[in-house]
């Protein structure tokens, strides 16, 4: 029997790490990608995880995603220990929660940017009315309504990376996710999907979390992590960003 | 996710699958051509089989007299050896008949519904001055056309009033003399005329007539004796049992004991049933084949799902990242089997019906697919089930790895 792991109760945190490790292993080697990462998200912040390549950002966020689970320590998704929830109402509280954008987009190639849209909602069982209405008011709000019947390859870069926003926003999860949202696009690009991202922040509340190793970028963020071989060694808060 | 949308999924799949894919399916549609094909060729070789062979009435026992003991013995159950049920006893003794008391005592057996007397020979025919000599058959009009497996091709069957008519042997009747005969032509019998009133559907040149009439023409034989009895048994399943009962009236009837056995009664069982084996056999030789075909098809299917889920597995990732259930992944890669087992299974048939209409005029000229070939209906029901089950059973394993990978291990896989 597993030890029973407190559930935590502080309403404010709605993602919670707690002394996590994730340690791969290869062959007879074990190389610690993260060590002992502890750290609270508010509800409605906006996070920055920066830190060089290889210092444990994306196993982070994938942690933290509940895409992969911890070699120690706990994961709190809005108070529930997601280690003691059964692989399907883990994926249904996942996929209602938590939004993803990915560097590469991911939008699957053999569907349209609607249907893209639209497959969040279907595996959530949506009532089909509901999930075609969301999915072209998702597609208006990131500007590509018309370009909603085109496959992910007839879109450029930055069109695939808005429609991945709208997939991300389908159930209107209150975390958004996004490892390196701007990574392959080029700076003005990347400036506007950054700018969407701030608006969901600023008008939806909702809560941020980007990784990202411009620090360019930070400037957006509310909160700002800096990883370094596994740990975090800096978190500050910027003065600068407010929600007004 | 709701079964329709699963259901949307998959076959969005298939449409879009790489050539790889289909290139498989090909694959299962000439297995599942070929299963049609050859199960085709075997229904149309049955099929010329029993019409040519007929009915040979498995119902049917014939009580010769004399008894052989030096014929090949079937040994039966109770394996007494003194039963034999062969046609082969022909060491007729000359003072060996059976009469009127063999019948009577075998009207006392309920389970014979219905027993013909005969008496064969050889006689003279001839007809517009052109003769032969046939062999001649007297029958019990009042039962020979229930317990005949011969086929009335023209005419009618012997009835009970019948006196001076005979039925005469297709060949007799088309091509034994100058010109053929015809139903109510006369021919002459050892000196006497005779009626044709049937002429069967073979090709011998026997001629039956009423019993009665046979005594007449028939030399050295005398009135109530008989050269054979057919019997028709009410129930072909106690067969056995029925012809050891039999055995055992008549042994006491005629004061024989099994040594001094002076009768042989046979069946044509043994012939329906070497030629139901052979039948089966032939059946079982083409179900081997199509099982081949298709267990061909199912590797098939097997390795297009292989390979469909390793290149969908980022997208599988995907799909959980973004609320996928592992159910939801397992039902889409299965219905996704199952959808090309089914295009496969279609198209198949397809190709199937058209290579087996080319075949069937290929090997027409031959005896024994005289029939053709046929198509049945069980065949491409079969095929059909079978390419499909086969691709679900053969997706399932995929399936069930692709719904269990970790969500982070399917998005790295490149
Ligand atoms: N599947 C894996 N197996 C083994 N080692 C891994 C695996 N994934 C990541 N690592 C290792 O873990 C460490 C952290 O990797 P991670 O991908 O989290 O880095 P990152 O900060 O996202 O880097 P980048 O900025 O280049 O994306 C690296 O040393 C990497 O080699
Ligand atoms: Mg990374």
């Amino acid at each position: 029997m597993p030890k029973k792991i407190p559930e935590q109760k502080n309403k404010d945190i709605i993602l919670s790490l707690d002394n996590v490790w994730k340690i791969y292993r290869m062959g007879d080697v074990e190389v610690p990608a993260l060590k002992g990462i502890s750290m609270n998200i508010k509800k409605g912040d906006f996070v920055a995880i920066t830190g060089a390549s290889g210092s444990g950002k994306s196993t982070m966020m994938n942690l933290m995603g509940c895409l992969d689970v911890p070699s120690k320590g706990q994961i709190y998704l809005k108070s529930k220990n997601i280690s003691n929830m059964k692989e399907s109402d883990l994926a249904t509280f996942r996929g209602k929660t938590i939004g993803f954008i990915f560097q590469q987009y991911n939008l699957i190639p053999s569907i349209s940017a609607f249907e893209n849209v639209k497959l969040p909602l279907e595996f959530m069982e949506y009532d089909d009315q509901t999930a075609i209405d969301r999915a072209k008011y998702l597609l208006d709000l990131v500007g590509l309504k018309e370009r909603m019947h085109h496959t992910p390859a007839q879109l450029s870069g930055g069109q695939q990376q808005r429609v991945s926003i709208a997939r991300s926003l389908a159930s209107d999860p209150e975390i958004i996710l996004a490892d390196e949202p701007s990574g392959a696009l080029d700076s003005i690009t990347g400036k506007k999907i950054m700018d969407i991202l701030y608006r969901l922040w600023k008008d939806e509340g909702k809560t941020i979390i980007i990784i990202t190793h411009e620090l360019s970028l930070t400037r957006y963020a509310q909160t700002i992590a800096e990883l370094k071989d596994g740990q975090i060694i800096n978190i500050r808060q910027n003065k600068k960003v407010n929600k007004k | 996710m709701k079964l329709s949308k699963c259901f949307k999924h998959a076959s969005n799949m298939v449409v879009h699958s790489r050539l790889r894919s289909w290139l498989t399916i090909v694959g299962i549609v000439i297995g599942v051509a070929a299963v049609i094909a050859i199960m085709s060729l075997g229904t149309g070789m049955q099929e010329s089989i029993s019409s040519q062979l007929g009915d040979l009435g498995g119902d049917i026992v014939t009580i010769t007299p004399g008894f052989s003991s030096g014929t090949k013995m079937i040994g039966m159950r109770g394996g007494t050896g003194s039963k034999s049920y062969t046609s082969t006893a022909q060491a007729v003794e000359e003072e060996t008949t059976l009469d009127r008391t063999d019948v009577q005592t075998l009207k006392t057996i309920p389970e014979i519904e219905l027993i013909d007397t005969n008496i064969k020979g050889t006689v003279e025919v001839s007809y517009l001055g052109k003769s032969g000599s046939v062999s001649l058959t007297g029958v019990d009009p009042k039962v020979w056309s229930k317990i005949t497996t011969s086929k009335i091709k023209e005419g009618r069957m012997l009835d009970a009033s019948d006196q001076n008519v005979v039925i005469i042997g297709g060949l007799l009747a088309s091509t034994y003399f100058d010109r053929p005969l015809g139903i109510n032509k006369m021919i002459t019998i050892e000196e006497n005329s005779f009626r044709i009133v049937g002429i069967l559907d073979d090709s011998s040149t026997n001629i039956y007539m009423p019993i009665t009439m046979a005594y007449q023409i028939i030399d050295d034989i005398d009135t109530d004796t008989y050269d054979s009895i057919v019997l028709k048994i009410e129930d072909e399943d106690l067969l056995d049992e029925t012809i050891t009962k039999i055995e055992t009236r008549l042994m006491i009837s005629r004061h024989v004991t099994s040594n001094t056995k002076d009768f042989t009664i046979s069946s044509n069982k043994q012939i329906q049933d070497t030629r139901d084996e052979t039948m089966s056999s032939i059946n079982l030789f083409l179900i081997a084949i199509a099982a081949v075909s298709l267990l061909v098809g199912a590797i098939g299917i097997a390795n297009t799902m292989f390979t469909s889920v390793l290149e969908k597995t980022k997208e599988i990732g995907i799909m959980k990242a973004i609320g996928a259930k592992n159910k939801d992944i397992l039902r889409i890669f299965i219905i996704n089997a199952g959808l090309i087992g089914l295009i496969g299974g279609i198209l198949g048939v397809m190709l199937g019906i058209l290579l087996s209409g080319s075949m069937s005029s290929m090997i027409s000229g031959t005896v024994f697919t005289r029939g053709g070939t046929i198509v049945s209906i069980e065949s491409i029901i079969l095929a059909l089930t079978v390419s499909i089950s086969s691709g679900i059973v053969a997706g399932l394993i995929p399936a069930y790895q692709a719904s269990r990978l970790h969500p982070v291990d399917a998005l790295k896989y490149e």
